[in-house]
């Protein structure tokens, strides 16, 4: 039985607690106000020049919309789908080639590859398999007698599949840029490998262009064993980025291109991905180290102080 | 078992073995295992595994839960939307895969698995070996803690991310814990990655998170050298492991025994301080803050009077020769004895 006075305790403890909480709604509904404002901002796209994209933190690539011009002149792949990335299916538009269709090669059964009609601009992907997901190798071509183009690029399907390394392994087309290990997200300043075939063979001395979506550029050559390894630069623009989720959204694609001349006939490959910036960009170690020494200062006196010591 | 061995083999040793294994799995496994095992094995890691996954980074189950809250339920609801099988479901999954972790290892997580766990038992014993005075919670203390652990796993891990996700709270408070959480610090510190080290630069709800865990890392760091498991009072993994301790098949058992009252050496042993362990037997002995180490069942200078269970099999019981042996080496509290070197004895044919 809750006697009277236990009872007024309790009223003015809670008023208490509302009184107190009062401020920190107002102040949630504020810094939530301001949060969506700029977040509105960043979702507007650039105007001119890169269009680095903020997207949904957990997203596939970028979205290119049906119509919106691409970053490149070189043959790829983009995303067409919802900012969120699509349940199920990708929708994907391919830029800079006259293709009729898309390929797609599972990491389950790569030696099955399937194709899809691109329509209106877009095609719409989805796993054979729904339960079997993972990263998928998806290709379109124009061809003619005298010249064969490929653009490539690699999509994942969230539900769950086989390591792609058969995936990789298995010939796709003549001339070829295959990552060694497929990557979901590139970031920069990491070091990525890839392998350039022809004809299902390694290819050395290949030269290899590479081009990023904010702006940066180079070529590369593969080693004797076709292998280049290409350092992704730390081009993204943050300058005006206040928190660094917004940092960690941003996305950009890069494309690699080669080509070679055999029999008469030019293969030229592409193979674009996209990458994100470095998770220390907007991060000071300073700060960092500041505030463990600020940690530490407060330990100390537990080093001193004569507690009730252990035997 | 060769009576050697059988000496050598303690409670301590194997959890000791066992710590050094997760220890390594969970920091620098992934580099083992390759990128695509990593890929999988870090989406399926039940917990702190942030340096396991270095493409995804910051990863443990807290994750999956901080993130179910935000972008599922608390999104449906500020949407209004039905709350469909879409969206019950990935959190069904999410939290069937951890139920099952816990009622399998249960509280064992802490004191076998927990990588932060481990660092501060180990800072603890080089603090020790400085001869440094150590610091105890008495049991006012010990349990007036109790509730902060409480704060941050239903507030921190349910409340506000799920806030955030229906727009009551700012977006970027959908991970508050993960964004404070000093075992993200120290395990990615030791897997060589200074990025979660660094605390975001432009003043802000992540700035004061970030700076928050690593205040609370400089002070687990060197307050582990004094005090027994500093961090571990108020972790939400300890809060979260006890909602199912009663339930898992590892647990602690407590009988009642007449000699208790006077005894007391379990709650000296433990690590976390826990006052319970001596007064009370039964259920109440599993003590909410327990993190399985058993070193109150090592210490137990009586026979059978706590065990350490997996499911109807004790593996581990007081004994009291087992005690003995144990203080041989140390302290209930942790303080080593001294190391005696003793010269090796001369084969007796050797004698000149
Ligand atoms: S209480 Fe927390 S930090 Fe301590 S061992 Fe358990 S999970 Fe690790
Ligand atoms: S009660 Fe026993 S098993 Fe639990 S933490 Fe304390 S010493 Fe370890």
């Amino acid at each position: 039985m809750v006697r009277p006075s236990q009872l007024q305790v309790l009223r003015s403890t809670t008023r208490r607690a509302v009184r107190a909480l009062l401020p920190l709604l107002a102040w949630a509904y504020h810094a939530h106000a301001a949060a969506a404002a700029t977040g509105d901002a960043a979702r507007s796209p650039a105007v001119g020049g890169a269009m680095t994209a903020p997207v949904h933190e957990h997203g596939g690539p970028p979205s290119a919309g049906r119509q919106s011009p691409a970053w490149t002149t070189r043959p790829i792949i983009q995303s067409a789908g919802r900012p969120g990335g699509d349940r199920g299916f990708a929708a994907l538009a391919v830029r800079n080639l006259a293709a009729a269709e898309i390929e797609a090669y599972s990491p389950a059964r790569p030696a099955s590859p399937w194709r899809t009609r691109i329509d209106g601009g877009v095609a719409r992907i989805a796993p054979t398999d729904p339960t079997q997901g993972g990263m998928h190798w998806i290709e379109a071509r124009e061809e003619s007698p005298t010249a064969v183009t490929v653009a490539s690029t690699l999509w994942t399907f969230s539900s769950k599949g086989p390591a792609p390394r058969a995936l990789l392994d298995t010939p796709k087309s003549e001339l070829e840029i295959v990552p060694q290990p497929a990557v979901n997200r590139y970031r920069e300043g990491g070091s990525w490998d890839f392998v350039v075939r022809f004809m299902a063979r390694p290819l050395p001395q290949a030269p290899v262009a590479w081009e990023t979506q904010n702006g940066s550029r180079g070529e590369l050559v593969a080693d004797a064993s076709g292998r280049i390894t290409l350092t992704v630069p730390h081009d993204f623009d943050i300058a005006g980025q206040t928190e660094t989720d917004q940092i960690n959204r941003l996305q950009a694609q890069f494309v690699l291109t080669t080509e070679r001349v055999e029999g008469g006939k030019t293969y030229q490959t592409n193979f674009n991905a996209i990458y994100s910036p470095d998770r220390i960009r907007g991060k000071s170690l300073a700060w960092g180290g500041g505030f463990m020494l600020l940690g530490v200062g407060l330990a100390v006196p537990l080093l001193r102080r004569k507690g009730k010591a252990h035997v | 078992m060769s009576d050697t061995l059988r000496n050598r083999m303690t409670l301590a040793r194997v959890r000791l073995a066992v710590q050094i294994v997760t220890l390594f799995f969970t920091v620098w496994g992934a580099s083992v295992l390759g990128h695509y095992a990593a890929d999988k094995i870090s989406t399926a890691l039940p917990a702190l595994s942030c340096a396991y996954d270095q493409q995804h980074g910051a990863y443990c189950s807290l994750i999956p839960l901080e993130h179910q809250m935000h972008h599922r339920i608390g999104e449906a609801i500020a949407k209004a939307q039905q709350i469909t099988l879409q969206v019950i479901m990935p959190m069904l999954v999410t939290l069937a895969t951890f139920i099952a972790f816990f009622l399998v290892a249960g509280k064992a997580f802490c004191a076998w698995v927990c990588p932060l766990g481990t660092l501060q038992e180990w800072l603890n014993r080089a603090g020790r070996r400085l001869g440094l005075v150590q610091n105890a919670a008495d049991s006012k203390t010990a349990t007036r803690l109790r509730p902060v652990k409480w704060v941050i796993f239903l507030g921190l891990v349910f409340i506000v991310p799920l806030l955030a996700g229906m727009n009551v709270l700012p977006h970027n408070l959908g991970n508050p814990f993960c964004d404070m959480c000093p075992s993200r610090v120290a395990t990615t510190l030791l897997g060589g990655q200074l990025e979660e080290f660094a605390v975001p630069e432009v003043f802000g709800i992540k700035f004061v998170l970030g700076g928050l865990g690593n205040t609370i890392f400089g002070f687990t760091l060197i307050g582990a050298l004094a005090l027994r498991q500093p961090f571990c009072r108020i972790c939400p993994m300890l809060a979260m492991n006890a909602v199912f301790r009663h339930a898992s098949l590892t647990r602690l058992v407590k009988v009642r025994h007449e000699k208790c009252g006077k005894c007391g050496i379990c709650t000296k042993a433990c690590p976390m301080d826990i006052p319970e362990i001596h007064h009370e037997h039964g259920r109440k002995a599993f003590n909410e803050d327990c993190t399985l180490c058993g070193r109150c069942a090592e210490f137990c200078p009586d026979d059978g009077i706590i065990q350490v269970k997996f499911g109807p099999w004790a593996v581990f019981s007081s004994n009291r020769d087992y005690y003995k042996r144990r203080l041989k080496a140390e302290t209930p509290e942790g303080d080593p004895k001294p190391v005696k070197f003793m010269p090796k004895p001369r084969p007796a044919g050797d004698a000149a």
